[in-house]
């Protein structure tokens, strides 16, 4: 009999880094072509960030019983990917679909519902008691990028669209993202708890989104040329 | 022995140096970039001292969290300055970044090898194809994603980053695997990521050469 724990933390190790691999194969065969909008391949490299992060993370579980308090390079995977997410929505398509006139200010407002409920997931990690103060701060700066991408994927998704239809053509994109991003916020929490079994299950989710998210940006992008 | 990083920099660095006033214009940014490579390696040798010191942490946490951080970051800033101030033309990234990790790992074996005199051939020899070729892929890694993101300004601060979080990565990846039971793999890794780099390469070459020979 495999032990329940064991199997939910391989399924937690490996589904990301499954899915994340996949989706950065995938970006790399479509998405680093000429004419190809950078947003594209900047979540690609989000997507070889979370990557990355999740095989140091398997490599260090794999081979050491040490456990490491605090910072260790898979949280720059973490931070990377929300960072590339950030640069995706904020640095190539917010001043397309956002002109900043007064008819976008509701869309604006009700945006920042995302990055609360972000900041919110944070509060079980801080009040977690088992948890070491340096683990917490590395979470911090997990959550700081991931709160700022939230906010820019909810804004894309309910934006109305002005003019091409660019930002409409790629609100299924923007919902998956937002999804991703949070997917990824509980299962930080999950670690942080050890709770293996919504661990196993967001890990799941978070993997099944990864691909979505890729496939949402391609059918988008596609539609931008037709 | 205290010294004794400060005597190999030296009785290196030194032949090294006088070479490079004599070759030719064009073999001297290579050679220039590996005697940065040494004296980042020595100065690596400083900081890891101190952060040891300061950090109190077991061996295992230093070799997997923090040398990846610190070295990596100390190899990229000479490859950083070159690409933003001085050139960034793929071929001379490409030449400086695998010079600076190569003379960083230069001087890392020699000090290794006198650290350890039970060391053998066999495993000079995977420390040679090891740690060796590790230092100049991730400095090359560094160097050629710069030449790509320079280019694209939105994506220069988030793209550095992603790539000196790559190179982290990859060492740190390769310094868990080394001193695990699975040691063979961390001492494949990096000839495995050098191979097809190599490939890649060499198309890139043939591709250039038919594109001058066609016109």
């Amino acid at each position: 009999m495999i032990d329940v724990e064991i199997l939910c933390v391989g399924i937690a190790e490996l589904a990301p880094i499954f899915a994340t691999i996949f989706s950065l194969i995938y970006g790399l065969k479509h998405f680093f072509k000429k004419g190809k909008p950078l947003f594209l391949q900047t979540i690609t490299m989000a997507m070889g960030s979370h990557a990355l992060g999740s095989i140091y993370h398997l490599c260090q579980s794999l081979t050491s019983d040490v456990i490491i308090e605090g910072f260790t390079p898979a949280y720059l995977g973490r931070i990377g990917f929300f960072l590339f997410f950030i640069t995706a929505s904020y640095g190539q398509m917010d001043r397309i679909v956002d002109d900043g006139s007064s008819k976008m200010k509701p869309s604006r407002y009700i945006a920042l519902l995302a990055p609360i409920c972000a900041a919110l997931l944070y509060i079980p990690n801080c009040i977690i008691e088992d948890v070491p103060i340096q683990t917490k701060a590395v979470y911090a700066f997990v959550w700081v990028p991931a709160v700022i991408a939230v906010y820019f994927n909810l804004k894309h998704a309910i934006i109305p669209d002005m003019d091409f239809g660019f930002i409409k053509a790629i609100k299924p994109y923007n919902i998956l993202a937002l999804c991703l991003c949070f997917s990824e916020l509980i299962c930080l929490t999950a670690w942080d708890y050890y709770y293996m079994v919504p661990l196993a299950v967001s890990s799941v989710v978070f993997g099944i989104l990864c691909i979505c998210t890729m496939v949402a940006a391609k059918k988008g992008v596609d539609k931008w040329t037709i | 022995m205290d010294n004794i990083m400060y005597m190999l920099f030296v009785s290196v660095s030194i032949p090294i140096l006088l070479m490079t006033l004599l070759v030719e214009k064009k073999a001297r940014l290579p050679i220039a970039f590996m005697l940065i490579g040494i004296f980042v390696s020595v100065f690596a040798a400083e900081v890891n001292g101190l952060l040891t010191k300061a950090l109190s942490m077991e061996l295992y946490s230093i070799t997997a969290v923090v040398t990846p951080v610190s070295e990596e970051l100390l190899k990229a800033l000479p490859i950083l300055y070159y690409a933003l101030v001085i050139s960034d033309k793929r071929e001379k990234l490409f030449t400086a970044s695998m010079a600076t990790g190569i003379g960083f790992a230069v001087l890392e074996n020699a000090f290794y090898l006198l650290n350890y005199p039970n060391f053998t051939m066999l495993s000079a020899i995977i420390r040679a194809f090891g740690a060796g070729l590790m230092h100049g892929m991730c400095t090359l890694l560094v160097g050629v994603g710069i030449s790509f993101i320079k280019k694209k300004r939105k994506l220069f601060a988030v793209g550095t980053f992603g790539l000196l979080s790559t190179a982290i990565v990859y060492h740190g990846v390769y310094n868990i695997l080394i001193q695990s039971q699975f040691s063979i793999v961390g001492a494949l890794l990096p000839i495995a990521t050098y191979i097809p780099f190599f490939i890649w390469r060499l198309r890139i070459k043939r591709r250039a050469n038919q594109t001058s020979k066609n016109q």
